[in-house]
């Protein structure tokens, strides 16, 4: 009799245990929110970073919010975000930085809320932040000049950069001097800057060809670049004699590839980027180790290889 | 120390509640067992539609290709343009537009020539010199394999100058009737058709699908960027090394399952991946439910089973509440009517029992009085013809005596005695009567005892028309002349007084004679026949009538002491008679 008793008073309350086990299920997933420089639609590169956020966010279960400024240099506009974004409390922010110093302070701010700041593509210098995912611009720099010293065995060669100022230009034209530099028999005759101007790139290709008529070969740090130094060489029936690396996957830079104009363009890869930056940030969240830079690492594509299963992927985005 | 014994409703309550959650654990298991099996066997055949359907709809490009090359080479203007070398291509052109304009999700149409010519659906379309196609494996594979028809894996076409489309192409060989190959029929299906196709396709939130080509490659995956970079890797090997059969892996993210099925008609696998995780949630939301449904009949069936003990175990305290109460002395009180009819057939019985019970009492007490009353007629029986006879005794030696004075006073005061016991039947009397009476009888004792004995009454007026049982005073006198005054040698006086205190009346006897040992007066009610003889009789009779009249607080008092006498104070309940003596004289 007795045990029935405590039976009875028993099996209630395993069913009542059970209850939150039951229960358990419903775990809110962790908020992400992915500050952009800019939202507009056509920023291809972005919008791929944004796909490839997205695609992880869906596969390890978190919850994204892709906010941003309306263009890469409205800082204010999205120092302004970052206010906003603060103030929704997500779980982690991660934020492409449209300038360098000018987000420390919101983002120091962030951090004193308890809202960690992963930074993508673009750093901040204060130390707040607690991972860094990008391209590494010296990296594709020693790439651009490897490619490039494969292809010339010796002469003259030029590297054209889009900007002395900007880390990108700087680190990248920095990083082709010093793989050009090892080659020994290869000269640079030079390290010019074209602003990120179409018309100044093709003026500087023209310059350069007339004043070094010896010249093997170009390193172009993006996509300007690289289409002035094209565009130059097609125009003076130049096509294929000169060696020229370029950077990024324009469509008219693909044309150049394919007819043997440009001979190597080096490629970043959005997506990978943005889906490691939220594994980043979820790691950070989940409170476990995190490198403070993880490096999304380049490729670079030649006529050969363009139309590889693989290359033509990162070639052609969806 | 007695262990509690459990009660009723207790016992009920656990067994019920027992009863009801082993039942409930048994059903729930079992349905949730059964339920999760299906929910498994349910996503694997969800998923496996999903990707026949998958397959159908890409073998559905397949039958389209091979019907248009059927048609493009049985054409006879496509077999001219392809052997003339110099033909207008105007109607191959419109032929390949009409085949084209059928299916919106075809990009480009193109016939190649093995001369190097090309003919696109669109005029608008022009070729694109670097496109180098008769290096591509489109082109190549149609070539080596003329009944075939070539499907690649996805990519991009780059026939036309300035697009870049991504697409899957199918290509077939044209020949003409001797076998001569003559050239190529390509048509590209745009990519994003399958996206289209997949886009359709609910796998869960995390689930997705994704499509082998004949080559074990990844010809479509959503993640496709984080496979090229190795970021991301899928179990392709043991999928295709499977047969079809689902396959579990575990890894990042948690266990997936992969589900796939091969085209015939394409040679690819689509593969449908799942994650266990998503299938546990549900099974949690599940459990959940068992849980609280089970729950829910534990309480229902705790609440029922206290609500049927107390419908048992409630009647049954209140009858034991009654039956304490007649232990307590109280037999009028009666079970009340009962909501249930075991309870209410066990409470009429308590009823009778009761009735049987206080009727017994009753008799009891009727038969003990009636008892009393024949002691009491049986002393009255044996006192009065020994009296008599003594009495008489001493009329007789008075008249022989020659004193005829106290002859007559003696005889006078017989016959009043007589009269006053005879009297009328009435057992209630004014003390007056009685004390004419116990006077009477005292007159003839004294002159039996001559000088010593001698009486003193001392009776205030206002007590003399209270109303005393009959014959209480005359056993105490005689009580006292016998046990008092008769066995001292110089006699003693009895003495009655009355006198009222309150609510009382009291009534003494005195007598100075022998008095009593403590000893003697604590046995002095006893009334042991024998000890004493019928006077001892006589004072517990008039002492247990006294108590039945009056009640119990009402009796005797005794106060004795040895050599200096006794005092009997007869304690009665102040009751005023008058007329009442006539009014109550029944026989």
């Amino acid at each position: 009799m007795r045990a029935i008793r405590s039976l009875a008073l028993l099996l209630p309350a395993l069913l009542l245990l059970l209850l939150p086990a039951g229960c358990s299920g419903g775990k809110a997933p962790p908020e992400i929110t992915l500050v952009l420089k800019t939202t507009v639609e056509t920023a291809e590169f972005w919008q791929e970073a944004v796909d490839g956020a997205r695609s992880a966010a869906q596969e390890l279960g978190v919850e994204l919010t892709v906010t941003g400024a309306s263009s890469e240099t409205a800082i204010d506009e999205q120092i302004a975000v970052m206010e906003d974004v603060i103030a929704t409390l997500p779980d982690v922010i991660i934020l492409v930085a449209s300038d360098y110093t000018r987000l420390n302070d919101v983002t120091n701010e962030a951090v004193a809320a308890g809202i960690p700041v992963v930074t993508m593509d673009s750093d901040v210098s204060t130390d707040a932040r607690t991972a860094f995912v990008a391209s590494d611009n010296y990296a594709i720099g020693l790439t651009l000049g490897q490619e490039l010293g494969r292809l010339v065995d010796a002469g003259q060669v030029a590297v054209l950069t889009h900007s002395s100022v900007s880390s990108s230009g700087v680190n990248r034209a920095q990083g082709a001097m010093d793989a050009l530099a090892d080659s020994g028999a290869i000269e640079v005759t030079g390290v010019y800057d074209c602003g990120n101007d179409p018309e100044k790139a093709r003026e500087i290709a023209l310059e350069l060809l007339e004043q070094y008529p010896e010249l093997a070969g170009f390193v172009c740090t993006n996509e300007v670049c690289n289409l002035g130094v094209a565009g130059v060489l097609t125009e003076l029936g130049l096509g294929g004699e000169l060696a020229v690396v370029g950077c990024d996957n324009a469509q008219q830079q693909i044309q150049y590839l394919e007819q043997g104009v440009i001979q190597v363009t080096v490629i970043q890869r959005p997506f990978n980027m943005g889906y490691q930056a939220v594994e980043q940030a979820l790691r950070v969240h989940q409170e476990l180790p995190v490198s403070s830079f993880t490096e999304v690492p380049c490729v670079a594509i030649t006529q050969d290889n363009m139309y590889n299963s693989e290359n033509q992927k990162l070639l052609f985005p969806f | 120390m007695r262990r509690r014994r459990p009660s009723i409703s207790t016992t009920m309550v656990a067994a019920f509640t027992l009863l009801v959650t082993v039942v409930t654990l048994l059903i729930s298991i079992r349905s949730y067992g059964y339920t999760r099996q299906q929910l498994q066997s349910v996503a694997s055949d969800y998923t496996g539609q999903l990707i026949a359907q998958v397959n159908s709809q890409l073998d559905m490009y397949v039958e389209y290709i091979e019907d248009l090359s059927d048609f493009i080479v049985d054409n006879a203007a496509v077999a001219a343009y392809l052997r003339s070398g110099d033909a207008e291509p105007g109607d191959v052109e419109a032929m390949l537009r009409h085949a084209a304009e059928t299916r919106s999700e075809i990009y480009a149409v193109a016939l190649a020539g093995t001369d190097g010519r090309i003919v696109f659906n669109d005029p608008t379309f022009r070729e694109n010199a670097y496109a180098r196609w008769q290096e591509s494996e489109w082109y190549r594979a149609a070539l080596a394999a003329p009944e075939m028809v070539y499907v690649s894996s996805s990519r991009v076409e780059n026939l036309v100058e300035g697009r870049y489309v991504w697409v899957i192409s199918f290509a077939k060989a044209v020949t003409d009737g001797d076998g001569t190959v003559l050239g190529v029929l390509l048509a590209d299906l745009r990519y994003d058709v399958i996206d289209k196709i997949l886009a359709g396709v609910d796998l869960g939130s995390r689930g997705y699908l994704f499509l082998l080509d004949d080559r074990g490659e990844i010809l479509w995956h959503p993640q496709q960027q984080l496979i090229n970079a190795g970021l991301k890797e899928e179990r392709v090997a043991d999928v295709l090394a499977s047969g079809g059969d689902p396959v579990t892996v575990s890894g990042t993210g948690g266990e997936r399952t992969y589900f796939s099925a091969r085209s015939a008609a394409t040679g690819w696998t689509a593969v449908g991946v799942t994650y266990t995780s998503e299938l546990l949630q549900q099974q949690d939301r599940m459990l959940q439910q068992y849980v609280v449904i089970a729950l829910s009949a534990v309480g229902i069936a705790l609440a029922l089973s206290v609500l049927i003990s107390r419908a048992i175990s409630d009647p049954l305290r209140k009858l034991a509440d009654t039956m304490a109460t007649v232990e307590s002395g109280d037999f009028t009180v009666r079970s009340g009517p009962q909501t249930y009819r075991e309870v209410e057939r066990l409470g009429d019985s308590f009823n009778h029992m009761l009735a049987t019970i206080g009727g017994l009492m009753e008799e009891q007490k009727r038969s003990e009085a009636e008892k009393r009353q024949y002691e009491w007629d049986l002393l009255q029986a044996q006192i009065k013809p020994h009296f008599l006879y003594n009495t008489l005794d001493s009329i007789i030696w008075m008249s022989h005596a020659g004193r005829n004075a106290e002859v007559v006073e003696m005889t006078q005061a017989l016959a009043r005695l007589l009269r006053t016991s005879i009297g009328s039947g009435s057992e209630i009397v004014t003390l007056r009567r009685e004390l004419e009476h116990v006077e009477s009888y005292l007159t003839i004792q004294k002159m039996r005892y001559r000088d010593t004995l001698r009486f003193e009454l001392d009776i205030e007026p206002d007590t003399l028309d209270c109303l005393v049982p009959k014959l209480v005073l005359q056993p105490l006198v005689e009580n006292a002349i016998y046990h008092g005054i008769k066995v001292k040698e110089h006699g003693g006086t009895v003495r009655i007084t009355s006198m009222l205190d309150e609510e009382a009346l009291l009534i003494t006897v005195e007598d100075d004679g022998a008095g009593m040992t403590a000893a003697q007066l604590a046995h002095i009610l006893d009334g042991k026949p024998g000890d004493g003889g019928s006077s001892r009789i006589g004072v517990r009779n008039v002492h247990e009538r006294l108590r039945m009249y009056f009640g119990g607080d009402c009796g005797l008092r005794f106060f004795s002491e040895p050599e200096k006498g006794t005092t009997v104070m007869l304690v009665l309940h102040r009751r005023r008679g008058g007329e009442e003596d006539d009014h109550e004289s029944h026989p």
